[in-house]
């Protein structure tokens, strides 16, 4: 498995140490002991004298004491704080893409194309005027094919690229005329394929893995200053509470309240204190880099539907439709776990009717506005907008060419990998695209849980 | 355990860690340096471990204040870490979520 090497911090200015050493000896208890080799041989001799009997320290080496105070520092901060890092670090599915749908609701326009994380599927209970029925769903990333979550620079990249969607009837999959049980003899009476390809998703998504990375490296520096604190704390104690000082740091696992009086009680200062902006800021910049990674797609949007279109969303009719068209939104962070945004797309449909000589193009459009709340992997999410098609035929459009239907969209997460959609769409000028009224229940497969 | 004893600048230090095949999901492991303020920061090993997975990481020990490694492994799960400097065997154990701190000499 290939190791990966994370880009460094910033280097902190050389006089940046030197300084906050400074600032410790010119705090109370302060002498012309401080820096005393005397005192660094001490600073050991009494670490190991408090250790000893304590299974999570070993004694460090009396051969040659230079930096004592130092190396005692390191040692009884080594686990201040580390926890707490790792406990919210990078975990595939943090960085993976995210979406409130598994797949695009039946009839709903302008739906982002923003790929399914892993996989995914929903059945949708579809009304139209053509009467109802279930359409089921199953969403696949083929990232998860070839990527390796243990590499999560390729899930953050390729898993916001593409996705392929298969729909397929299950309520009566052979509805209609034709044979003893009322259907026509086919297996189902229709099938629709959709593969959506963001364009802007590989640049995004290495955005987002140096947005965490730089968060993990800023974590890691903050360590640097507590043990130049304790440093200066132990090299100028008196020598009568060296041993109880060392011996109440050692026994410190994290810096709550109660520990940083005791230390400042003990060792006549106070350690730094635990900034838990720290943790929250590492947990918020995975969170903020998502939701950035996520603000903006623009790609292709292919689809295939053959049989009953009225499940599609297309027409109240039976046949085989193709539609291609091209899809852009953008999103406006309100603040770090909502934002509201637009999205819309363009593409021209052809179609023919089945048993029929007809043939029909349509030049197809949709804006919608929509805003989102986001929870853990989740986004509440409510949409609307408008939506138009245009047919350039004229062998069966009587009137009116140009058809205009409001649509509506309100997604709410039951689980971290479920949801419910309720979509609607209603004529508003022409009568071609009927009405569409779906529930959709929706599961996604996340990426395995690590870290 | 949290501090395991020291190290020297430039000594070689390898970190392997297998986890356990029955851990729900991949474990992480962590290799990095706490910077001095003085020398630049050196560049952190990072990658993560499927279930039944090795993973092997390889580090010069820079001029630091001390090196973490860090394992985090799903809920309930475990694995084996093993720590050898300039290839010789320094600590090995069976952990779950650990940190091992190495002060640099």
């Amino acid at each position: 498995m290939r190791t990966r090497t994370l880009a460094p911090a910033r280097p902190r200015p050389r006089w940046v140490a030197p300084a906050l050493v400074a600032v410790g000896v010119l705090l109370p208890g302060s002498g012309a002991e401080a820096q005393s080799g005397g005192r660094d041989a001490e600073c050991i001799q009494q670490y190991n004298a408090a250790v000893r009997d304590n299974v999570n320290f070993r004694p460090l080496s009396t051969a040659n004491p230079a930096n004592g105070c130092r190396r005692v520092a390191v040692a009884v901060t080594s686990d201040w704080g580390t926890r707490e890092l790792f406990g919210t670090a990078v975990d595939p599915r943090d960085v993976a893409a995210t979406r409130d749908q598994t797949t695009a609701s039946p009839g709903e326009i302008a739906a982002p194309i923003e790929p399914v994380e892993a996989a995914g599927g929903s059945v949708a209970a579809v009304g139209t005027d053509r009467g109802a029925g279930a359409v089921a769903a199953i969403a696949i990333n083929p990232s998860i094919f070839f990527v390796s979550p243990s590499n999560t620079e390729a899930v953050a990249r390729w898993s916001r690229l593409s996705d392929v969607t298969l729909l397929v009837p299950v309520s009566d999959m052979d509805e209609g005329e034709g044979d003893a049980a009322g259907g026509d003899g086919q297996a189902v009476d229709y099938v629709g394929v959709r593969w959506g390809l963001n364009v802007t998703g590989l640049r995004r998504g290495s955005v987002l893995h140096r947005a965490v990375v730089a968060a993990y490296n800023r974590f890691l520096g903050a360590g640097t200053p507590q043990i130049l604190r304790i440093q200066s704390l132990l090299s100028t104690l008196p020598t009568e509470s060296l041993e109880p000082c060392i011996r109440i740091l050692a026994e410190t696992q994290s810096l709550d309240e109660d520990a940083v009086g005791r230390i400042t009680q003990t060792c006549g200062g106070a350690p730094v204190a635990a900034d838990p902006t720290v943790v929250a800021g590492l947990r918020e910049a995975i969170q903020a880099a998502r939701i950035q990674a996520d603000s903006r797609y623009l790609g292709l949007d292919l689809r295939a539907d053959f049989g009953d279109l009225s499940l599609a969303g297309v027409d109240t009719v039976t046949g085989t439709a193709l539609f291609a068209g091209i899809g852009w939104g953008q999103r406006f962070m309100r603040q770090t776990d909502a934002t509201g945004g637009v999205r819309t797309h363009l593409g021209v449909r052809y179609w023919d009717v089945e048993g029929s000589e007809d043939t029909h193009v349509a030049v197809e459009g949709g804006l919608g506005f929509e805003t989102i709340r986001y929870y853990s992997y989740q986004r509440l999410a409510m949409a609307g907008g408008l939506d138009f098609q245009h047919r350039t035929d004229a062998a069966t459009s009587g009137g009116d060419r140009t058809s205009i239907g409001l649509t509506g969209t309100l997604n709410v997460p039951v689980t971290p990998t479920s949801s419910v959609t309720l979509n609607f769409v209603a004529p508003v000028r022409g009568e071609r695209r009927g009405p569409v009224l779906s529930i959709k229940a929706n599961w996604r497969l996340l990426w395995s849980q690590s870290f | 355990m949290p501090f395991m004893g020291e190290v020297s600048t430039d000594d070689k230090m390898q970190v392997t860690f297998r986890a356990d095949a029955s851990n729900q999901g991949s474990s992480a492991l962590a290799t990095g340096f706490v910077p001095d303020g003085v020398h630049p920061p050196a560049p952190t090993e990072f990658d993560m471990v499927a279930p039944g997975a090795v993973e092997t990481q390889h580090t010069r020990i820079r001029p630091a204040f001390g090196v973490k490694i860090t394992v985090d492994v799903p809920a309930g799960g475990s694995g084996f870490l093993e720590v050898f400097v300039n290839d010789e065997l320094r600590d090995r154990g069976k952990v779950g979520d650990t940190v091992w701190t190495y002060g640099i000499v």
